[in-house]
């Protein structure tokens, strides 16, 4: 099974998250509400792919990517957020991100760019 | 209100019931703000600022019973009062992010703000209101941005 961590500030999107991935190739290891959670949650639990949201209290999600890659190249990102223009999924790409996934979103699109991301 | 404002609401409003909840919702005529409404203890309301290329706030509003059904449509047993002020501050969250496709990497939004009642105050200039319906709910988008 492959370590997951979702991070995102609403409780509502990060339980969602994790009920899609309920019985597949992933097992959730951590759940944060923030990126200085996440960094916290990911010495703790070395997820192997994260979805990361944007816009979150604290360190966004831009920043939080970029430590993380920072800390591990080989870790992966999908930012999910819902901010929906070009310029934002550039800036997630070039901070490291793996793909880019644009709320709201249905569970079969959030499958299918969690596994494009691995597939990599 | 500008078209292109009206449109890009619309659309982000649309898009979020037809993909997040499955359903379609019906959009209201948009009518200007003309005095403060009763308060409704009944609703909550999500609260995001906008500066940048547009400056103001945008807010929506809808009852608890319709924020319920929202949040069991999306599989969520959870409907404490917690979930429920979460679940309204993401549906203001998605729909006002999802206007950056229309004004760009600069309208940047806030991460929202929740209340009780209706944001329907007597200092709320031109504010424009969108009425919706969902499921035979009514909630509302309320919306300020200020003159160019």
């Amino acid at each position: 099974m492959i370590r997951l961590m979702i991070v995102d500030d609403s409780n509502v999107m990060r339980r969602a998250i994790e009920r899609l991935h309920g019985n597949s190739l992933f097992t959730v290891v951590a759940s944060a509400e923030n990126g200085v959670e996440a960094m916290r949650l990911w010495e703790e639990t070395d997820p192997e792919v994260v979805t990361m949201d944007i816009t979150m209290p604290e360190m966004d999600g831009i920043e939080t990517t970029k430590r993380l890659i920072d800390q591990n190249p080989y870790i992966r990102i999908l930012v999910v957020s819902a901010l929906n223009d070009e310029a934002t999924a550039i800036e997630a790409i070039e901070a490291g991100a793996n793909g880019f996934l644009c709320k709201p979103f249905t569970d079969e699109q959030l499958q299918s760019a969690l596994e494009e991301i691995i597939r990599e | 209100m500008e078209e292109l404002r009206l449109k890009a609401l619309v659309e982000s409003v649309v898009n979020f019931f037809r993909v997040h909840q499955h359903d379609d919702v019906v959009i209201g005529m948009p009518y200007l703000l003309e005095k403060e409404g009763p308060y409704r203890p009944d609703c909550l309301t999500g609260t995001i600022s906008v500066h940048g290329t547009e400056n103001g706030w945008l807010s929506y509003s809808a009852p608890l019973v319709m924020i319920r059904q929202l949040l069991k449509q999306l599989g969520e047993t959870d409907t404490s009062a917690q979930n429920m002020k979460d679940m309204v501050g993401e549906v203001a969250n998605v729909i006002s992010g999802n206007m950056r496709k229309h004004f760009g990497p600069e309208f940047h939004i806030s991460t929202p703000v929740v209340t009780k009642g209706v944001s329907v105050t007597s200092d709320s200039k031109r504010c424009y209101v969108v009425p919706l319906k969902w499921r035979q709910h009514d909630s509302s988008i309320v919306v300020y941005f200020r003159e160019k």
